[in-house]
């Protein structure tokens, strides 16, 4: 390969999928616009060229990571020589350039995704006219304003990089970013379909569904992404939680709440039509949340520990937010005579207002989160001293909220559509509430100043029964009505015959093990910073520790300081094991990072990161940052759960045309 | 009207949330101050944020018998206003004392950036939480000729 080859392959595959991008958005909305099928079509293609040509980007990139190629700006303030190849190719989204052009590269890949498995003719050239209009704005904002095959200033190629940034070098790194950015990005087809169900005029079910089940699997991976994303502030930052409610976190989250508000709402629009203004908005909300989320972190309009470095970049974006927010605003205002529903709400005691009220309070959490978030710029803008708001103002008014929620998802089911009957509810209830009750009883017996706890628990109990309830009705008619099934296997095809219900209770289920943990490990936790020494054990929460030894250890790119620590029972001095937290110097970046170890059980977490060590006690102690996190274990289960649940949904979505087309298909057969 | 009922609930789940939100936020918000502002009114204050930087200053550090980090801060002046060569004696920064009662964290040195949270009683800073903040970000400067 010839050197210039090598120094412009990138940049120009990027510049190319730009061009193409930017006329399949303008040749889609003329096609589309003028029905004119050939201009549509070759619209159609440039998408799909312009997909291919973005994948390509990404790969060049990835290729002079690994090639070490210093020559590249980028590539030299995100990587060194001594990085093993999976850290390369995660430091492509180390930084803001190279995560900008996977976030363009994800959306060109998705949109190819959803206009190949588009079959509507009449959806499809608006279709490719909006996706095109979402990946060529990203992709023209990077290769204007973070492009990430820009050369260094010097003439001699650098031997050696800067590296990447120690507290990334994580295996969750490798993971967390792309579920993160698969599930942001994924946003862009449940938007599209619905602007191209507006601007066709084509109204009828068909986009609803089509945005239910990519909806479906973006939110399926930023669950999984947000949670990975806890996961690695758990084990890696060191302080011993997993959520800060830190911008970054929330930006995250504000899109995951609408989205999570959508599944809800459609299922009114399938079932009784009502709320189709709403479901247009939601989910165009989602997608402008997910463009803000962008923008939060990188415009450094708040601060965060997170923060990349600030550039123009965010102007770009606000521009982009306020353009695709007035898009969205005419749309709707020029399609809202049809959209207007046929239907109202006849009682507040039905399925649909229990939905209707999950909706409202998973945006008050949106809303007061986004509020929390902007309260800084907010604050100073409206002419007070500039103010803050941290974790206890998110916790004071999040945490009610989720409450109210989770006591709607055990409520929800038990009620009928349109008009419910206080017998049959009272029927189902019984059971779960005594249950609940008894719970909350118990809890208050053991502590009576705790009274949240002891709601909360009631609660998820309450809820828990619910759910079983449903489960193990079905079940019982399958049983009854299939010689026999087992318990087991009954549950199996409860499952497989109404998979977008149960594959719904499954993550219902998942929320409450979720819940459980958090609500544990957030009241009873036990946290003590403390001095351990060499032979002189303390004792916390029942443990006993004592440090056995204190060492240095050289490594290729870092130098570690690891204790290590032995774990008695307080009580029957049994040993429980030995944990080795580490403190890790790297001199490259001269930074230190801490590595935590745990012990963990499905009762509680011991949680020990190494605090430092103390120039007076030498290698004879340390001071230890030590918690103790009740059923955390849970936090992981519960996610683990919906990710189950969500992949029965998504598999049931998708293959839910199939189902319909068969049908459609048989049916003409049988008329003919 | 037939969306009565929607809109009752719309209005009445919308203001309950309002007024939590109006209330935990006036309840929690922390000012945002810098250490000229804290020394110059010199009286005690409701929790605040302050972002400061460490100066050269001595740190003192003890774990026993209990953690207590005593140092001091004093404003970050702006890239902008630091792009000429400056003479910080000449500038008179105010200076803070800050004690910590914890850890002190790996990453804590003199002139880096902090952001503490804690309260003021006139004369030293008490902080509840100390933060301290990456002085590259993410990105370093590139190499020149």
């Amino acid at each position: 390969m010839s050197d210039g080859f090598v120094l412009h392959f990138g940049g120009f595959a990027l510049v190319a999928a730009t061009v193409v991008a930017v006329y399949g958005a303008i040749g889609g909305f003329f096609g589309a616009w003028k029905e004119r099928e050939g201009l549509a079509r070759s619209a159609y293609n440039a998408a799909i060229a312009a997909t291919c040509l973005s994948v390509t980007t990404l790969i060049a990139l990835a290729v002079l990571f690994l090639r070490h190629d210093y020559r590249f700006a980028y590539v030299w303030q995100n990587s060194n020589n001594d990085m093993p190849p999976w850290y390369l190719v995660s430091a492509i989204w180390g930084g803001m350039d190279g995560s900008m052009l996977l976030w363009g590269v994800m959306l060109s890949a998705y949109s190819g995704l959803a206009l190949a498995s588009c079959t509507s003719k009449k959806l499809r050239p608006w279709l490719t006219s909006i996706l095109c209009v979402s990946t060529a704005s990203f992709l023209l904002i990077v290769t204007l304003s973070t492009n990430p095959f820009r050369l260094v200033p010097t003439l001699i190629m650098p031997t050696n990089g800067n590296g990447l940034n120690p507290l990334l070098q994580n295996p969750s790194m490798l993971i967390h970013p792309i579920c993160l950015y698969l599930g942001f990005t994924g946003f862009v087809i449940p938007f599209a379909y619905c602007m191209a169900a507006l601007l066709s005029g084509d109204l009828s079910g068909q986009w609803i569904q089509l945005a239910r089940r990519w909806t479906l699997v973006a939110w399926g991976f930023l669950t999984v992404g947000i949670i990975l994303g806890g996961h690695w502030a758990y084990i890696e930052l060191g302080w011993g939680g997993f959520w800060a409610w830190d911008p970054v976190e929330n930006a995250s989250f504000l899109p995951w709440l609408t989205a999570t508000a959508f599944l809800h709402s459609v299922i009114v629009q399938e079932r009784r039509n009502m709320l189709r203004i709403w479901n247009v908005s939601l989910c165009a909300l989602t997608y402008i949340l997910t463009v803000f989320g962008t923008f939060l972190t990188r415009s450094g309009i708040v601060q965060s520990v997170h923060a990349f470095a600030e550039g123009n970049v965010g102007q770009w974006l606000l521009t982009y937010i306020v353009f695709i927010t007035l898009l969205t605003i005419v749309t709707i205002a020029y399609r809202y005579r049809e959209l207007r529903s046929p239907e109202s709400l006849e009682s507040y005691f039905s399925r649909e207002a229990a939905f209707l009220f999950n909706n409202l309070v998973l945006l008050g959490i949106c809303f007061a989160t986004f509020w929390g978030v902007m309260f800084p710029v907010f604050s100073e803008a409206l002419g007070y001293e500039k103010s803050v708001v941290g974790p206890p103002f998110f916790n004071q008014v999040n945490g009610p909220l989720f409450l109210v929620l989770i006591a709607l998802m055990g409520y929800g089911p038990l009620i009928s559509w349109k008009r419910n009957s206080w017998q049959n509810f009272a029927k189902l209830v019984w059971r779960p509430l005594l249950a609940g009750s008894a719970v909350t009883v118990l809890f208050l017996g053991i502590d009576g100043t705790r009274i949240i706890a002891a709601v909360s628990f009631g609660l998820f109990v309450f809820v828990l029964g619910t759910i079983m309830g449903e489960f193990h009705r079905a079940a019982r008619i399958r049983r009854e009505l299939s010689q026999g099934e087992g318990a087991l296997q009954s549950l199996v095809s409860v499952v497989r015959r109404k998979p977008e219900r149960y594959g719904g209770y499954i993550v219902h289920l998942g929320v409450v093990f979720m819940a459980v943990g958090i609500t544990a490990s957030t009241i009873y936790k036990i946290e003590k910073d403390f001095v351990l020494k060499l032979g002189q054990p303390a004792e916390l929460g029942g443990y006993s520790l004592e440090l056995m030894s204190l060492q240095e250890e050289q490594f290729k790119n870092y130098a570690a300081l690891r204790a290590v620590v032995q774990v008695r029972d307080a009580a029957s001095r049994q040993i429980l094991g030995e944990l080795h937290p580490e403190q890790r110097f790297y001199p490259a970046s001269q930074q230190t990072t801490t590595e935590v170890d745990t012990r963990a059980t499905p009762w509680q977490d011991l949680y020990i990161a190494l605090g430092g060590i103390d120039p007076e006690l030498k290698e004879t102690g340390a001071a230890f940052k030590v918690f103790i996190n009740p059923l955390q274990f849970w936090v992981w289960v519960g996610g683990m759960i919906m990710l189950g649940g969500t992949l029965v949904l998504v598999v049931s979505a998708f293959r839910m045309r199939q189902v319909v087309r068969e049908s459609v298909v048989t049916s003409s057969v049988v008329r003919a | 009207m037939k969306n009565t009922r929607l809109f009752l609930a719309i209005g009445v789940v919308g203001s309950l949330i309002s007024v939590l939100v109006y209330m935990a936020a006036t309840s929690t918000a922390q000012a945002v101050v810098t250490v000229e502002q804290l020394v110059r009114e010199a009286t005690s204050r409701q929790k605040v944020r302050l972002g400061a930087r460490v100066t050269e200053d001595a740190i003192n550090y003890q774990t026993e018998p209990e953690f207590k980090l005593t140092f001091s801060v004093q404003d970050i002046i702006p890239k902008e206003q630091a792009a000429e060569p400056l003479d910080l004696k000449k500038l008179n920064l105010k200076k803070l004392e800050v004690v910590y009662a914890g850890i002190r964290p790996d990453t804590f040195q003199p002139n880096r950036d902090v952001i503490l949270e804690g309260y003021f009683d006139g004369k030293t800073f008490t902080a509840t939480s100390l933060l301290t903040q990456c002085p590259s970000k993410y990105e370093v400067p590139l190499p020149q000729d």
